[in-house]
């Protein structure tokens, strides 16, 4: 969440349409759905290449909030819910096409299926930099990702990596300090 | 004292916002290579990414159709709890009943169109089944209840088609035994429903036509999955083989008879001895009357233009696809709901 009065003001909007969503209004819960939309397709689309199947995995991902708001009492944080339920849509997904022997290759299909960055425009320090990302620790390359070329807030990244937003912090200012080694050197 | 990292954080969070490097070094000036990281920091936010264009309103569509079928399965009307609602509700039961009638009607085709193609193990294909369900129950006539079943045994065939399609069976792979049952089993309602209209429809010649239509596209799917699996899956796919070539061979044989027996009966219906005629042709036995026909064979030639005789010169006319009807069967997400009364 943004700590100024625009993203106070924002949450609370959230928070009101979530609460309306949950005793069933659906004009509200559509207002949610135009909010979210850009990001959670961007998750789902950059991990799910065939169109139609990102398409049908994002309505899953709505209709399934959909289903446990009705039955909920109160989210504490509907944005941190609902990549938690993309993260966990996207993982069925995966494990329906191929079988996995361990957690952590699984928890690797954050990884991207097809390429998120325009090849063809990068410059040669945007080159420099996903090189250089690629020489940092897995949770750390995670962070940079989708919070640098996803544009997810720390309580997104915290949903989808399953750990706390204080986390996060600390993997990114690691991250950042490992690229800035490895720039000086 | 706040830590590097929320510091580091929060300065990230107004490169996004637009404030520049120097702002946020002038804040923070002790802090010790933080001018670097906010550097890389900006840069990676301007690296330039695909925006994937996943079409919203098409998404949208499926989840309202959701949305819609959970709220008519659980019965709410009242979203808005206004006491006029509840009033309606509670004492306009005529009302009730025919909103709720004019609501599933028009539920089917919403909801019918957003679900239609889903698979086995899908969020909405509970509600794709709820629908079809509901489609045949609001179809009374025979024959088109029929039909429509032929229509859900040809979405079975579908979705097992689309299952062995979307299955990864490279590098000499062969279908999963838990993906290979539930393709099974959508073959297998597929068959037993086609086998049962089958038999139902001993009478009627554009159903039978249908039936002949998909087992051919169900012969054509098992085969392809035949080559896929091994095993006990092997075994089920050339029993079901067997059964939809044993349904298509009555379905055909049934044609074959209905096609006879309207020949037939187009001959015997010709009016060629009347009471009077036969008055007449009795005085005929005297030979009376030469150009009168007296025997079956003179009285096909008396219609004149008719060179089909058998039906084994009639059948290769019905299957050389110009009698056949497809534009009724294309399984089209458009319902015919027989009008209610």
């Amino acid at each position: 969440m943004i700590q100024n009065s625009s993203g106070i003001s924002r949450k609370f909007n959230i928070d009101a349409l979530v609460a309306e969503a949950s005793a069933g209004n659906e004009q509200a819960y559509a207002r949610l759905y135009s909010e979210y939309f850009p990001k959670i397709s961007r998750f789902v689309a950059y991990r799910v290449s065939h169109k139609e199947t990102a398409e049908d995995l994002v309505a899953e991902i709505f209709i399934k909030a959909w289903e446990t708001l009705q039955g909920s009492n109160e989210i504490s944080s509907f944005n941190a819910w609902i990549f938690t339920i993309a993260r966990n849509k996207v993982i069925d997904h995966y494990r329906t096409k191929k079988e996995f022997t361990d957690l952590f290759e699984l928890e690797n299909l954050i990884e991207y299926e097809d390429g998120i960055v325009e090849a063809i425009d990068l410059d040669i320090a945007s080159k420099k930099f996903l090189q250089a990302a690629e020489y940092l620790a897995p949770d750390q390359q995670q962070v940079v990702r989708l919070k640098f070329l996803e544009d997810l807030n720390n309580e997104e990244i915290a949903a989808i990596m399953d750990k706390t937003p204080g986390t996060i912090r600390v993997i990114q200012h690691r991250a950042l300090t490992a690229l800035k080694k490895y720039f000086n050197t | 004292m706040i830590s590097e990292e929320h510091i580091l954080d929060e300065c990230v969070t107004y490169l996004k916002n637009g404030r520049s490097v120097d702002f946020c070094v002038s804040k923070y000036p002790k802090i010790s290579g933080l001018r670097e990281k906010l550097v890389i920091a900006k840069h990676a936010y301007q690296i330039s990414k695909k925006e994937p264009a996943l079409n919203r309103d098409r998404v949208w569509k499926n989840v309202s159709a959701a949305i819609a079928s959970f709220k008519s399965q659980a019965g709410m009307l009242a979203y808005n709890n206004s006491p006029f609602q509840i009033f309606k509700f509670t004492f306009s039961k005529a009302l009730f009943s025919v909103v709720t009638v004019v609501a599933v009607i028009g539920l089917l085709n919403t909801t019918a169109v957003a679900a239609q193609n889903s698979l086995p193990g899908q969020t909405l294909y509970p509600v794709k089944r709820t629908v079809e369900k509901i489609e045949l129950t609001l179809t009374l006539d025979q024959s088109k209840k029929s039909e429509v079943r032929l229509k859900h045994a040809e979405h079975r065939l579908t979705e097992a088609k689309t299952i062995v399609e979307n299955t990864d069976v490279s590098e000499n792979k062969e279908i999963q035994p838990d993906t290979a049952a539930v393709i099974q089993q959508a073959l297998n309602e597929s068959a037993d429903a086609t086998a049962k209209v089958a038999e139902e429809s001993t009478d009627n010649k554009d159903i039978l036509k249908k039936v002949v239509e998909l087992t051919d596209k169900q012969e054509s799917v098992l085969t392809d999955i035949e080559g896929k699996v091994s095993g006990d899956a092997k075994d089920a796919v050339s029993s079901a083989l067997t059964a939809v070539s044993e349904t298509k061979e009555t379905a055909e044989k049934s044609l074959a008879q209905l096609e006879q027996n309207e020949t037939e009966a187009a001959v015997t219906t010709t009016p060629t001895t009347t009471p009077q005629k036969n008055e007449d042709e009795n005085s005929d036995k005297t030979g009376d009357n030469p150009d009168r026909p007296t025997s079956t064979d003179d009285n096909l030639n008396a219609l004149g233009d008719l060179t089909a005789t058998t039906s084994d010169e009639i059948l290769p006319e019905l299957f050389d696809g110009s009698a056949s009807d497809t534009d009724s069967f294309s399984g089209s997400s458009t319902i015919e709901i027989i009008e209610l009364k």
